[in-house]
Protein backbone atom coordinates (compact mmCIF):
# COMPACT_ATOMS: atom_id res chain seq x y z
CA UNK A 1 0.00 0.00 0.00
CA UNK A 2 1.06 3.17 -0.89
CA UNK A 3 2.91 5.59 1.62
CA UNK A 4 -0.40 8.30 0.86
CA UNK A 5 -2.55 5.79 1.33
CA UNK A 6 -1.17 5.32 5.17
CA UNK A 7 -1.09 8.57 5.62
CA UNK A 8 -4.69 9.13 4.99
CA UNK A 9 -5.17 5.78 6.72
CA UNK A 10 -3.62 6.94 9.69
CA UNK A 11 -5.82 10.05 9.61
CA UNK A 12 -9.10 8.48 9.32
CA UNK A 13 -8.11 6.16 11.98
CA UNK A 14 -7.60 8.88 14.55
CA UNK A 15 -10.67 10.57 13.65
CA UNK A 16 -12.74 7.68 14.03
CA UNK A 17 -11.27 6.85 17.37
CA UNK A 18 -12.34 9.76 18.89
CA UNK A 19 -16.25 8.45 17.98
CA UNK A 20 -18.35 6.46 20.51
CA UNK A 21 -17.35 3.07 19.44
CA UNK A 22 -20.84 1.41 19.74
CA UNK A 23 -22.48 3.79 17.69
CA UNK A 24 -23.99 2.15 14.95
CA UNK A 25 -24.26 2.86 10.63
CA UNK A 26 -26.78 0.94 9.14
CA UNK A 27 -25.95 -0.36 5.57
CA UNK A 28 -28.28 -2.94 3.87
CA UNK A 29 -29.88 -5.27 6.31
CA UNK A 30 -27.03 -4.77 8.50
CA UNK A 31 -25.40 -2.34 11.33
CA UNK A 32 -21.51 -2.01 11.72
CA UNK A 33 -20.20 -0.09 14.53
CA UNK A 34 -17.65 2.23 15.12
CA UNK A 35 -15.04 -0.26 16.30
CA UNK A 36 -15.77 -3.09 13.78
CA UNK A 37 -15.10 0.10 11.06
CA UNK A 38 -11.88 0.68 12.63
CA UNK A 39 -10.92 -3.03 12.45
CA UNK A 40 -11.49 -2.75 8.70
CA UNK A 41 -10.03 0.08 8.24
CA UNK A 42 -6.63 -1.76 10.19
CA UNK A 43 -7.34 -4.90 8.24
CA UNK A 44 -7.10 -2.40 5.16
CA UNK A 45 -9.90 -4.72 3.37
CA UNK A 46 -11.90 -3.33 0.75
CA UNK A 47 -14.58 -2.47 2.77
CA UNK A 48 -11.83 -0.78 5.29
CA UNK A 49 -10.16 0.97 2.09
CA UNK A 50 -13.24 2.21 1.17
CA UNK A 51 -14.08 3.99 4.69
CA UNK A 52 -10.86 5.59 3.95
CA UNK A 53 -12.01 6.66 0.87
CA UNK A 54 -14.96 8.39 2.09
CA UNK A 55 -13.71 10.03 5.05
CA UNK A 56 -11.26 11.77 3.20
CA UNK A 57 -14.08 12.40 0.80
CA UNK A 58 -15.91 14.25 3.73
CA UNK A 59 -12.73 15.97 5.03
CA UNK A 60 -12.30 17.20 1.53
CA UNK A 61 -16.18 18.85 1.45
CA UNK A 62 -15.66 20.63 4.86
CA UNK A 63 -12.39 21.99 4.00
CA UNK A 64 -13.04 23.56 0.46
CA UNK A 65 -15.96 25.40 -1.29
CA UNK A 66 -17.12 22.14 -2.93
CA UNK B 1 -49.35 11.91 -22.96
CA UNK B 2 -48.90 10.19 -19.95
CA UNK B 3 -45.84 8.95 -18.65
CA UNK B 4 -45.52 5.56 -16.93
CA UNK B 5 -43.71 5.15 -13.61
CA UNK B 6 -43.14 2.40 -11.27
CA UNK B 7 -41.91 2.51 -7.96
CA UNK B 8 -41.39 -0.70 -5.71
CA UNK B 9 -41.86 -0.63 -1.82
CA UNK B 10 -40.74 -3.75 -0.07
CA UNK B 11 -41.28 -2.72 4.14
CA UNK B 12 -40.50 -5.56 5.83
CA UNK B 13 -37.41 -4.62 8.12
CA UNK B 14 -36.02 -1.80 9.60
CA UNK B 15 -33.92 -0.86 6.41
CA UNK B 16 -36.87 -0.85 4.13
CA UNK B 17 -39.21 0.91 6.37
CA UNK B 18 -36.83 3.87 6.42
CA UNK B 19 -37.30 3.55 2.26
CA UNK B 20 -40.99 3.05 2.51
CA UNK B 21 -40.79 6.02 4.69
CA UNK B 22 -38.54 8.41 2.31
CA UNK B 23 -40.43 7.50 -1.13
CA UNK B 24 -44.14 8.83 0.82
CA UNK B 25 -43.44 12.36 -0.62
CA UNK B 26 -42.60 11.43 -4.14
CA UNK B 27 -45.80 9.32 -4.56
CA UNK B 28 -47.64 11.83 -2.93
CA UNK B 29 -46.71 14.49 -5.89
CA UNK B 30 -46.94 12.18 -8.44
CA UNK B 31 -50.68 11.29 -7.15
CA UNK B 32 -51.18 15.22 -7.58
CA UNK B 33 -49.97 14.99 -11.43
CA UNK B 34 -52.41 14.35 -14.04
CA UNK B 35 -49.61 13.26 -16.90
CA UNK B 36 -47.75 10.80 -14.98
CA UNK B 37 -49.51 7.22 -14.08
CA UNK B 38 -48.22 5.93 -11.29
CA UNK B 39 -47.92 1.96 -10.27
CA UNK B 40 -46.62 1.62 -6.60
CA UNK B 41 -46.11 -1.75 -5.86
CA UNK B 42 -45.90 -2.31 -1.83
CA UNK B 43 -44.79 -4.69 0.85
CA UNK B 44 -45.43 -8.24 0.72
CA UNK B 45 -46.72 -7.24 -3.00
CA UNK B 46 -43.20 -6.52 -3.96
CA UNK B 47 -42.04 -10.17 -5.54
CA UNK B 48 -41.21 -11.06 -9.08
CA UNK B 49 -44.08 -12.13 -10.26
CA UNK B 50 -45.70 -8.70 -9.45
CA UNK B 51 -43.05 -6.75 -10.97
CA UNK B 52 -42.66 -8.68 -13.93
CA UNK B 53 -46.34 -8.41 -15.02
CA UNK B 54 -46.43 -4.69 -13.86
CA UNK B 55 -43.58 -3.83 -16.02
CA UNK B 56 -44.92 -5.26 -19.00
CA UNK B 57 -48.03 -4.91 -18.95
CA UNK B 58 -47.48 -0.51 -18.02
CA UNK B 59 -43.64 -0.56 -20.16
CA UNK B 60 -42.99 2.58 -17.67
CA UNK B 61 -40.33 5.33 -18.61
CA UNK B 62 -38.74 5.49 -15.23
CA UNK B 63 -38.76 2.67 -12.39
CA UNK B 64 -37.53 3.42 -8.94
CA UNK B 65 -36.72 0.31 -6.88
CA UNK B 66 -36.23 0.52 -3.40
CA UNK B 67 -35.03 -2.40 -1.27
CA UNK B 68 -31.76 -4.63 -0.40
CA UNK B 69 -29.71 -5.23 -2.66
CA UNK B 70 -25.93 -6.65 -4.25
CA UNK B 71 -23.72 -6.49 -7.10
CA UNK B 72 -25.96 -8.86 -9.40
CA UNK B 73 -29.64 -8.14 -8.06
CA UNK B 74 -32.29 -5.70 -6.22
CA UNK B 75 -35.16 -7.39 -3.67
CA UNK B 76 -38.40 -6.63 -2.93
CA UNK B 77 -40.34 -8.34 -0.07
CA UNK B 78 -37.95 -10.88 2.53
CA UNK B 79 -35.22 -10.61 -0.01
CA UNK B 80 -36.87 -11.95 -2.55
CA UNK B 81 -35.28 -10.82 -5.64
CA UNK B 82 -37.28 -9.32 -8.47
CA UNK B 83 -34.54 -8.13 -10.79
CA UNK B 84 -31.31 -9.60 -11.89
CA UNK B 85 -29.73 -10.66 -14.90
CA UNK B 86 -32.34 -13.24 -15.57
CA UNK B 87 -34.97 -10.61 -16.46
CA UNK B 88 -33.09 -7.22 -17.30
CA UNK B 89 -34.36 -7.03 -20.27
CA UNK B 90 -37.06 -5.65 -18.95
CA UNK B 91 -34.92 -2.68 -18.40
CA UNK B 92 -34.44 -1.81 -22.13
CA UNK B 93 -35.44 1.22 -22.72
CA UNK B 94 -36.41 2.43 -19.33
CA UNK B 95 -34.44 4.27 -16.54
CA UNK B 96 -33.86 2.77 -13.69
CA UNK B 97 -32.78 4.31 -10.44
CA UNK B 98 -32.01 1.95 -7.60
CA UNK B 99 -32.20 3.32 -3.90
CA UNK B 100 -30.59 -0.27 -3.05
CA UNK B 101 -26.99 -1.38 -2.25
CA UNK B 102 -23.88 -2.61 -4.61
CA UNK B 103 -26.42 -2.84 -7.70
CA UNK B 104 -25.05 -0.04 -10.25
CA UNK B 105 -21.53 -1.95 -9.77
CA UNK B 106 -22.59 -5.16 -11.83
CA UNK B 107 -25.92 -5.17 -12.27
CA UNK B 108 -26.26 -1.24 -13.63
CA UNK B 109 -23.53 -2.14 -16.10
CA UNK B 110 -25.71 -5.06 -17.12
CA UNK B 111 -28.87 -3.34 -17.40
CA UNK B 112 -27.52 -0.48 -19.86
CA UNK B 113 -25.98 -3.18 -22.04
CA UNK B 114 -29.56 -4.91 -22.37
CA UNK B 115 -30.86 -1.61 -23.77
CA UNK B 116 -32.02 0.36 -20.77
CA UNK B 117 -31.19 3.71 -21.49
CA UNK B 118 -29.46 4.41 -17.83
CA UNK B 119 -29.00 2.95 -14.53
CA UNK B 120 -28.76 5.19 -11.37
CA UNK B 121 -27.52 3.44 -7.56
CA UNK B 122 -24.66 2.80 -5.50
CA UNK B 123 -21.19 1.14 -6.46
CA UNK B 124 -21.41 -0.13 -2.89
CA UNK B 125 -23.69 -0.19 0.01
CA UNK B 126 -26.18 2.88 0.81
CA UNK B 127 -25.44 4.01 4.29
CA UNK B 128 -27.95 5.75 6.71
CA UNK B 129 -27.13 7.10 10.33
CA UNK B 130 -30.42 6.02 12.24
CA UNK B 131 -31.83 7.31 15.69
CA UNK B 132 -32.79 4.08 17.45
CA UNK B 133 -35.20 5.54 19.64
CA UNK B 134 -36.96 6.57 16.89
CA UNK B 135 -36.91 3.13 14.34
CA UNK B 136 -40.46 2.74 14.61
CA UNK B 137 -41.38 6.01 13.16
CA UNK B 138 -38.73 6.57 10.56
CA UNK B 139 -40.45 9.61 9.88
CA UNK B 140 -39.65 11.48 13.17
CA UNK B 141 -35.87 10.22 13.36
CA UNK B 142 -34.06 13.17 12.70
CA UNK B 143 -30.68 11.72 12.09
CA UNK B 144 -32.48 9.82 9.24
CA UNK B 145 -33.20 13.80 7.63
CA UNK B 146 -30.28 14.02 5.63
CA UNK B 147 -30.64 10.78 3.62
CA UNK B 148 -34.27 11.53 3.08
CA UNK B 149 -33.48 14.69 1.28
CA UNK B 150 -31.00 13.52 -1.06
CA UNK B 151 -32.69 10.45 -2.17
CA UNK B 152 -35.89 12.54 -2.27
CA UNK B 153 -34.19 15.27 -4.43
CA UNK B 154 -33.07 12.38 -6.85
CA UNK B 155 -35.92 10.87 -7.51
CA UNK B 156 -37.72 14.73 -7.81
CA UNK B 157 -35.49 15.45 -10.28
CA UNK B 158 -35.95 12.84 -12.23
CA UNK B 159 -39.97 13.12 -12.16
CA UNK B 160 -40.13 16.88 -13.52
CA UNK B 161 -37.74 15.69 -16.53
CA UNK B 162 -34.12 16.65 -15.68
CA UNK B 163 -31.33 14.46 -17.10
CA UNK B 164 -30.07 11.49 -15.32
CA UNK B 165 -26.82 13.79 -15.39
CA UNK B 166 -28.46 16.41 -13.56
CA UNK B 167 -30.29 14.77 -11.23
CA UNK B 168 -27.22 12.60 -9.86
CA UNK B 169 -25.17 15.93 -10.02
CA UNK B 170 -28.06 17.88 -7.60
CA UNK B 171 -28.41 14.97 -5.02
CA UNK B 172 -24.46 14.87 -4.83
CA UNK B 173 -24.87 18.53 -4.26
CA UNK B 174 -27.43 18.15 -1.64
CA UNK B 175 -24.66 15.40 -0.30
CA UNK B 176 -22.27 18.10 -0.09
CA UNK B 177 -25.20 20.40 1.22
CA UNK B 178 -25.09 18.17 4.28
CA UNK B 179 -21.98 17.35 5.23
CA UNK B 180 -21.01 20.80 5.65
CA UNK B 181 -23.72 22.09 7.60
CA UNK B 182 -25.54 19.39 9.16
CA UNK B 183 -25.18 19.32 12.72
CA UNK B 184 -23.71 22.40 13.35
CA UNK B 185 -27.05 23.07 16.08
CA UNK B 186 -26.59 21.76 19.28
CA UNK B 187 -29.00 19.15 19.06
CA UNK B 188 -26.84 16.14 18.86
CA UNK B 189 -27.56 14.90 22.28
CA UNK B 190 -25.81 10.73 21.18
CA UNK B 191 -22.81 12.75 18.92
CA UNK B 192 -24.45 11.35 15.87
CA UNK B 193 -22.90 14.39 13.52
CA UNK B 194 -19.58 13.10 12.54
CA UNK B 195 -20.92 9.29 11.61
CA UNK B 196 -23.75 10.91 9.53
CA UNK B 197 -21.50 13.13 7.73
CA UNK B 198 -18.83 10.18 7.26
CA UNK B 199 -22.38 8.56 5.62
CA UNK B 200 -23.31 11.07 3.62
CA UNK B 201 -19.94 11.31 2.52
CA UNK B 202 -19.81 7.63 1.32
CA UNK B 203 -23.06 7.91 -0.66
CA UNK B 204 -21.78 11.02 -2.34
CA UNK B 205 -18.42 8.89 -3.24
CA UNK B 206 -20.50 5.67 -4.69
CA UNK B 207 -23.78 7.07 -6.21
CA UNK B 208 -23.12 7.01 -10.00
CA UNK B 209 -25.23 6.16 -13.01
CA UNK B 210 -24.38 3.95 -15.92
CA UNK B 211 -25.79 5.06 -19.54
CA UNK B 212 -26.77 7.92 -21.14
CA UNK B 213 -26.06 11.06 -19.10
CA UNK B 214 -29.02 12.81 -20.97
CA UNK B 215 -31.89 10.20 -21.16
CA UNK B 216 -34.78 11.71 -18.77
CA UNK B 217 -38.43 10.78 -18.39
Amino acid sequence: MSENFNLKKELVLERFKTLNPDSKISLGGQEITVRELIKHIEKEDEFGRNVVKAQIKMLQVLSSGM
Amino acid sequence: MVKKFIVTRPNWDIMTSYLYDFSKTIIKSVKETKDIHLTSIENNEVNRINFENSVKKENPKLIFLNGHGDKKSVAGHENEIILDEKNINLAKDKIIYALACDSLEDLGKTAVKEGAKSYIGYKASFMIVRDPSRESNPSKDNNALPFRRACNTLINSLVIGSSVEESVNLTKKEYTYFIKFYGTSKDDPYGDVPLIRFALAWNLEFLDFEGNPNASF
